[in-house]
């Protein structure tokens, strides 16, 4: 468990709870931040305050102090040549500009979501857009994801 | 048949395309003015649908209703007390899941809601199928898919709102489960309201206290029993009721989202633009110099651009009154018609309208600013800055928007959440120098710093920008030591801003400035003419004349400032009304045409004491425009408070500039 303003750019977390004064918590909520949402870390301001993130399929502010309140678990990262089958979102790509060249032309960047076939050997085969590829797995190990709950969040009873 | 008047209101998110949704509506037969990105002022607008009469009304843009800024509390109050026949909810079908929590509470309400599902394609595009039949069954409501950018679906609305908004049928409002603990709640705090509001409202209302929203002097006894309950609550569980309620909401509409939606795998390219240009734009070290960069560019085209366009309008003008002088000497007219024509009015008016285009231009950038989704990333990057100066991130977007005007800069501070950042961002607003008093500095700058022009034109804003910033800390320490609100702001996809929405606010604004050359300026200069020629018989807008008698009285207070001249007052005390004013006053005192002003000035001033009048000018008083707006946000004490605040500021500081500067040259 860690606290929302303890991720790094680039990370996603799924929202656990939510403390500070009522007011705030119910202002955060109404955005958004409520249990079993997920939320990634997406810039940060100069001098490191605030920050943006995105939930709900779009773009908000925080400052650091706000996102000290929000208790997130963080989603762990797997390279996509060893990923669980299923629905998975590019969280970053290593390697050299041509490496992300070569991706971005297949349509795979930071924040694409794909369907991973999780081939055991040979090459990595992907759902995009309805298109499948190969990727072969030296690539593939450099192509970072992760798996974002597609059930995002439940009612507390 | 009776063709009833239909009044809707249209409600929605931020960025949501409400605004877009209203101008195609109504097809822009708009009453009130409509800033572009804060729509804060009630807009109504009004067309003609089948022979009924459609009033339209413009609901500044929430996520909530929840009462909690300003612009909550006024939708709310809108849609609880005027009853509307009609509310059109404009949900961003890109977003969907955020956009329905203003419409779930629409519902709970019992409000005739409409969904105008905008921005249908960028949805599409983005992979998000949205069956809109299943939707609109699963909320009870019509739901028409639009692109309001292109008009697309515009017609269909029409239809659906003239359908919806003639029938009498009010909907039973929408009953979402809480859950037991807070069902209860629910009912207990209802009995209470009995007889106090419409049966059908008052599940509304009970949910809304318990959620810790205030209803007035009515509901102190129910008020009262939802804060019990809600302090029980948190005691048995440490999970708040609020907080609850919002999560419940939240369950249904991911409910309804996972009955409507399909979303397949990808991305767009439109996002993947959005976010390489915010990689730029919000990078660690770039933010800033982007930012202030872009700004320096506003100004060096609104110079650049603006100038020779402006001198042409001059000579224009020129040629108008020597045109009209002919004509009338021609006709024989009285002397002093001829002088009240063009000494008084054409003098007067053409040297404020001159600088039209230079206001057009920064009006323009301005807009181009808030509809590519700039300014809240502006905002974004400069919220540690602002916070370090003692005022909050959103405080920034009224303080650009003060360099236009400082009028719907004030009304733009309704966005901002506590009234502590409201009073301060309102208080230093006129600080900031808006374009009206641009004349003054390029009249006098082009005749003092024709070299160091830029800088001086530099340093003007700057002080304006500082003595804001102190006079924020100092207000701060005085009136509110406590925290900040804090920074939850959304930061919207850019997206090419659409002509029109740039071009309408535009012209909308440049008209005001127009209009305001007839309506203000032109009686303000015609009373200052009058004066200038009485008592009958003194020579025209001498120290004899009654101008010059009032003037007179105050000049020595100038005098330290080292701009004691009798008219140099008339015109700061004419710029009141506008601060135009005062270079069409000083061009109306010496009867010249404005190609000559610069000599004229050029005898009286040095470039010392041309630089503390600049100053004066700048910080002294905000136009009547301006107070009266501060009046109507903030009440007569604070109008006042500003009014003397500025003064004394501007006053200090011409005279130790002056001072100073006669030491050291």
């Amino acid at each position: 468990m860690k606290r929302l303003s303890e991720l790094d750019i680039g990370e996603w977390g799924i929202v656990r709870s939510v403390t500070g004064k009522a007011t705030l918590r119910r202002r955060l909520a109404t955005m958004g931040f409520i249990p079993g949402v997920a939320v990634a870390v997406k810039h940060c301001a100069p001098m490191g305050d605030p920050r943006a993130y995105e939930l709900l399929g779009y773009c908000l502010s925080l400052r650091q102090e706000e996102a000290d309140l929000i208790e997130v678990e963080p989603l762990p990262v797997y390279p996509l040549s060893t990923a669980p089958p299923g629905k998975v979102k590019v969280v970053g790509i290593e390697g050299a500009r041509g490496v992300r060249a070569k991706l971005a032309q297949l349509g795979i960047t930071e924040n694409t979501s794909l369907v991973n076939r999780a081939t055991p050997a040979g090459p990595v085969i992907i759902e995009l857009s309805g298109k499948e590829l190969q990727l072969g797995r030296g690539v593939a190990k450099k192509v970072k994801v992760t798996v974002i709950p597609e059930e995002n969040g439940k009612a507390t009873d | 048949m009776e063709k009833r008047p239909i009044k809707i209101a249209i409600a929605g998110n931020p960025n949501s395309g409400k605004s877009t949704i209203f101008n195609a509506l109504t097809g822009g037969n708009v009453s009130v003015g409509n800033w572009p990105g804060v729509t804060v002022e009630k807009c109504e607008g009004c067309s003609v649908y089948q022979g009924h009469r459609v009033t339209v009304v413009d609901l500044p843009g929430t996520y909530t209703l929840d009462a909690w800024t300003l612009d909550e509390r006024i939708a709310r109050n809108f849609i609880v007390e005027e009853k509307p026949d009609a509310v059109v909810a404009v949900v961003d079908a890109a977003n969907l899941e955020r956009n329905l929590y203003l419409v779930i509470q629409l519902l709970e309400m019992g409000a005739k809601v409409i969904i105008a599902l905008n921005m249908i394609d960028i949805a599409r595009s983005r992979g998000i199928e949205i069956d809109t039949d299943r939707l609109a069954n699963a909320l009870g409501v019509k739901v028409v898919p639009t692109v309001a950018a292109r008009g697309e679906g515009i017609d269909e609305l029409r239809q659906v709102i003239h359908d919806i908004g003639r029938t009498p049928i009010t909907p039973r409002p929408l009953q979402i489960a809480y859950g037991e603990e807070i069902e209860q709640a629910i009912t207990r705090i209802s009995t209470l309201l009995t007889a106090k509001v419409a049966e059908t409202e008052k599940r509304w209302w009970a949910l809304k206290l318990l959620e810790g929203d205030t209803g007035g002097d009515n509901f102190t006894e129910a008020e009262a029993l939802a804060r019990t309950i809600r302090a029980e609550l948190e005691q048995r569980h440490k999970h708040d009721a609020q907080s609850a309620i919002v999560e419940r909401r939240y369950g249904f509409i991911r409910g309804v989202i996972r009955e409507c939606v399909r979303t397949r795998p990808g991305i767009s390219r439109a996002l993947l633009i959005s976010e390489a240009i915010d990689g730029v734009v919000l990078n660690r070290w770039l933010g800033i110099p982007i930012f202030f960069g872009l700004i320096a560019l506003t100004f060096y085209l609104v110079f650049v651009l603006g100038t020779p366009l402006s001198e042409l309008i001059g000579k224009l003008f020129a040629l108008i009154g020597q045109l009209v002088s002919l004509t009338l000497s021609a006709v024989a007219a009285p002397e002093w018609i001829t002088s009240l024509i063009t000494d008084g009015l054409i003098e007067g008016i053409g040297t404020v309208l001159k600088f039209l285009p230079n206001i057009t231009i920064l009006y323009l950038v301005i807009s181009l600013m808030e509809d590519s989704g700039y300014m809240a990333r502006a905002a974004f990057v400069m919220d540690r800055f602002m916070h370090l100066l003692g005022l909050h991130g959103k405080s920034f977007i009224p303080m650009i928007m003060g360099l236009g005007c400082n009028v719907p800069a004030i009304l733009a501070t309704r966005t901002l959440e506590t009234r502590k950042d409201r009073i301060l961002t309102i208080l230093v607003n006129p600080f900031m120098s808006c374009s009206a008093r641009l004349p003054i500095y390029i009249l006098f700058t082009s005749a003092f710093f024709t070299r160091g022009r830029f800088v001086v034109l530099l340093s003007l804003y700057l002080l304006g920008i500082i003595l804001a910033v102190i006079s924020a800390r100092i207000l701060r320490w005085v009136f509110f030591r406590s925290e900040e609100a804090p920074l939850i702001m959304e930061l919207p996809p850019y997206h090419a801003p659409a002509l029109r929405t740039v071009l309408r606010p535009t012209w909308f604004r440049t008209w005001l400035f127009i209009r305001r050359a007839g309506t203000v300026i032109a009686p303000a200069v015609v009373i200052i003419w009058i004066l200038a020629r009485l008592p009958w018989g003194v020579a025209y807008a001498s120290a004899e004349s009654l101008l010059g008698k009032i003037g007179g009285l105050f000049a020595p207070l100038l005098k330290p400032a080292g701009f004691g001249y009798w008219w140099a007052a008339v015109a700061l005390i004419a710029g009141v009304v506008a601060k135009e004013v005062v270079v069409g006053t000083i061009a109306t005192v010496h009867s010249t045409e404005s190609g000559r002003l610069t000599e004229i000035i050029q005898s009286y001033f040095t470039p010392l004491s041309a630089y503390a009048f600049l100053v004066m000018s700048s910080l002294y008083l905000p136009c009547v425009a301006t107070f009266a707006a501060i009046r109507r946000e903030l009440g007569w004490r604070w109008a006042f408070f500003t009014a003397g605040w500025t003064l004394l500021l501007g006053w200090l500081i011409a005279t130790g500039i002056y001072q100073i500067g006669r030491l050291i040259l």
